[in-house]
């Protein structure tokens, strides 16, 4: 009997009965996905008045009943799969005994298995394959759907009653896969939400040498020739978030890959990542005990300012000292002070959150694309960085130097050239960026 | 004419921006001054900024333009933090109109993290102006830019940026660039930004100056930054370029095989890395993995970051010491970082 074909039983009951009375029980459709429902449909032919029917189901030992016609019964076909499920009707007469019909019927599915989490650049593989296995498959079609590039995938290669789909993993989504089993279209789908990578290269080193070139500095003249700077190490210059060109771009720090197949088939991620954030603070070695005079026969600054009389008389050891703690982590120095370059950097960085960690998570459909979005990141935190540390408002009182109970005074003359002598006046106070 | 369905997009889209930007606006209010502020409602700013930027990144530039003007506004808002904002979100995609209007603002406002921040949007939108429009805001760049490093109220920070940024205008610059080392004022002071100035130009030419003040300044990092100036150069060579860079990396190469200093050599290193023809340069390969395992500190690390950019074929042996060093707690955390980079790039 063809399988399409709506299926009746017939059961002939009670030997040496007048009549033949039949009992039928039919299914909505042949089969269906296993969780689909099937309404089933019991009729007879007896006149007998009926008590009840009772619907059971092979492979559980649930039942339904129903006491009115029509005698029928929707069931959620969730407990099995299987070919030729049988499910059996059993009517019962009020004065003559039971009789049962029964219908065949397919439930199928696929059974999908994969990582639900994978790790992001992590390469997995989606298996499907059929329920009841061996059940002959010409085509498995399996798509992607994300925020990024959807993908699909049509599995060909044999009548198999497996496939798998494998390739890299960028961003979260949904894996879907069909296929028809025994004529019935199946689908399966399973929620992918992405782990992101932690720990070892997304975390960035930060590290500052304090005042690490001995010969930095130019004359101290009225000119603005700073004290003291904080800068990128390998550089020399104003940059934070290391490997960086001068314009803001972080190419030589970050690798980026494209996924060449699987469910993230096109996306372009952060495969992996080298940024670091790698200071050093430089103190200008004229400012220093013993350094150089700003024109040959000239008093040094620090003697100039030290003498009696001068504009920190004595104290300019603590200047320097302070002005040591202003470029690097406060006074006292301590990680995260918010009283110096270094550690406010520290303290923003904790704040904002580690960049190598923030741009984990970047992905696009292009190089160039996914480039600019992790230099948009990197350059907002790179800005918000710059802000913070240079913030003028701690600069000029505190523990460092000019307010009250300070480690120096951050008042001081400068050595003015065109005349060949020093400012008069304690004009010149430190540097607030 | 424009459609009604474009309309209604524009009218919703606009209002979400607008929305977005009401909303950077309270949070910022609550935030204040950077320095001050609670650090959640700093936060909570930052991501807000960070929002509006993706928001704008995203949309189509009729969106955009539509958006501009609230943004030209906010360029002169009481706030130093709205000022940055706006700059940020008026450059995130590059538009000739409205990087004329930042380098505008940089003129008039006085805030230094301000136009610290605006010099960099100048800068990052530049790069992305198509011509002409590129070459028309260069010019202007080019003289607000030599302007303010001759201000004398101007802070020595900013200065100091604005002279490199000025080499990373490209070879129209380097008149101003030469004009300011000639200058009494301000030659010694920029001194030491210079080379990395001149490298930022790009211009195979430049090649000359900073090979000539690397002669003429022995202190370390002085040198190291011209051997980086050189890297950046080499970067964006042309084959065509490199018989004008010969000078230069032969320079990088006596310092990589002699190693007067383990600084410069490790600078060399990594400016060399960027050479075409480094990759195939028997020498420089063989000591860079040679001296790999004897090195340490910073000169380690640029072999490890001349290994990761070259993309040398690693030898068991190497392939086992950056094992070694990933999985070593005693080693820098950059030294692992880096050679799990590299690993990672190899699997």
């Amino acid at each position: 009997m063809p399988r399409h074909l709506w299926l009746a039983f017939f059961a002939l009951v009670g030997t040496g009965s007048p009549a033949r009375s039949e009992v039928t029980v039919q299914a909505s459709t042949s089969g269906v996905q296993k969780g689909d429902n099937l309404t089933f449909t019991a009729t007879t032919t007896e006149s007998d008045p009926v008590v009840k029917v009772t619907f059971s189901y092979e492979g559980t030992q649930s039942t339904d009943e129903d006491t009115s016609p029509p005698y029928q019964v929707t069931k959620t076909m969730d407990w099995t799969a299987m070919a030729d499920l049988t499910v059996t009707a059993t009517f019962d007469f009020q004065n003559i005994p039971d009789q049962q019909g029964t219908v065949d019927v397919d439930v199928v599915d696929i059974s999908l298995m994969g990582p639900t989490q994978p790790l992001r650049g992590g390469t997995v593989g989606y298996f499907a394959r059929t329920q009841p296995t061996g059940l002959s498959v010409s085509s498995w079609s399996w798509s992607c759907d994300n925020d990024v590039l959807d993908a699909n995938w049509t599995d060909t290669a044999n009548s198999d009653d497996r496939s798998l789909w494998r390739g890299t993993m960028a961003v979260s989504g949904t894996i879907e896969v069909s296929a028809t089993l025994l004529s019935i279209a199946c689908t399966k789908s399973i929620a992918i939400s992405i782990r992101p990578r932690t720990g070892g290269v997304w975390v960035t080193p930060v590290s500052c040498v304090e005042d690490n070139e001995p010969n930095w500095g130019s004359p101290l003249l009225g000119l603005g020739e700073s004290l003291g700077q904080i800068r990128d190490k390998e550089s020399n210059v104003g940059l934070i978030i290391v490997p960086q060109s001068s314009t803001g771009d972080w190419s030589d720090g970050v690798t980026l890959s494209q996924v060449s197949g699987g469910p993230n088939k096109g996306i372009w991620y952060v495969r992996t990542n080298t940024l670091e954030v790698d200071m050093e603070t430089v103190i200008n070695q004229f400012a220093k005990s013993g350094g150089p005079p700003p024109e040959p026969g000239a008093t040094n600054f620090y003697d100039y300012n030290n003498a009696v009389g001068g504009c920190i008389a004595g104290d300019m050891a603590d200047f320097v000292q302070a002005l040591k703690n202003h470029e690097y982590r406060g006074t006292p120095p301590a990680e995260k002070s918010l009283e110096g370059h270094f550690g406010r950097i520290e303290y923003e960085l904790d704040v904002l959150g580690d960049p190598s960690a923030d741009i984990e998570d970047h992905t696009a459909t292009s190089e160039p694309s996914l480039m600019s979005q992790v230099n948009l990141t990197l350059g907002l935190i790179e800005g918000a960085l710059w802000g913070f540390t240079s913030h003028g408002d701690w600069s000029d009182a505190g523990p460092n130097w000019g307010g009250e109970g300070s480690l120096g005074s951050g008042k001081h003359t400068r050595y003015n050239i065109d005349y060949s002598q020093y400012y008069s006046g304690c004009t010149f106070g430190p540097d607030h960026f | 004419m424009i459609s009604r369905a474009f309309a209604i997009v524009l009218l919703l889209g606009g209002s979400a921006l607008a929305a977005d930007l009401a909303g950077l606006q309270r949070l910022l209010e609550q935030a204040g001054a950077p320095g001050q502020t609670e650090d959640t409602a700093r936060m909570a700013a930052f991501q807000a900024k960070r929002e509006l930027l993706r928001q704008l990144c995203q949309t189509d530039d009729a969106l955009r333009n539509a958006f501009a003007p609230r943004l030209v506004t906010g360029l002169s808002d009481p706030r130093p933090e709205m000022r940055i904002a706006a700059a940020q979100a008026l450059t995130v995609k590059p538009k000739e109109e409205n990087v004329d209007c930042v380098l505008f603002a940089l003129q008039t406002d006085s805030n230094p993290a301000v136009r610290w921040t605006f010099v960099r949007c100048v800068m990052r939108s530049i790069s992305g102006l198509p011509e002409p429009a590129r070459g028309a805001v260069v010019t202007t760049a080019i003289e607000v830019f030599e302007d303010i490093v001759r201000e004398p109220a101007t802070k020595l920070e900013l200065r100091r940026l604005l002279v490199v940024s000025l080499g990373g205008l490209g070879p129209a610059a380097l008149p101003a660039i030469g004009a300011l080392q000639g200058d009494r004022r301000w030659g010694s002071i920029l001194h030491s930004e210079l080379p990395a100035a001149l490298g930022a130009t790009g211009d195979p030419g430049a090649c000359v100056d900073i090979v000539a003040l690397y002669e003429s300044d022995s202190s370390v990092g002085f040198r190291a930054g011209c051997i980086q100036a050189i890297g950046e150069l080499l970067r964006r060579a042309s084959a065509a370029d490199l018989p004008a860079l010969g000078p230069a990396t032969d320079l990088l190469r006596s310092n990589i095989l002699q190693r007067p200093d383990p600084r410069l050599a490790a600078s060399a290193v990594t400016a060399y890395s960027q050479c075409p023809g480094a990759r195939t340069d028997g020498q420089i390969v063989g000591a860079i993995c040679s001296r790999l395992q004897d090195a340490s500190g910073d000169e380690r690390k640029a072999y490890l970051r001349a290994l990761l950019a070259l993309d040398l074929p690693l030898g068991p042996e190497t392939r086992t010491f950056l094992e070694i060093i990933r999985d070593s707690e005693t080693a820098p955390v950059i030294h692992r970082k880096v050679a799990a980079a590299i690993l990672t790039a190899h699997e």
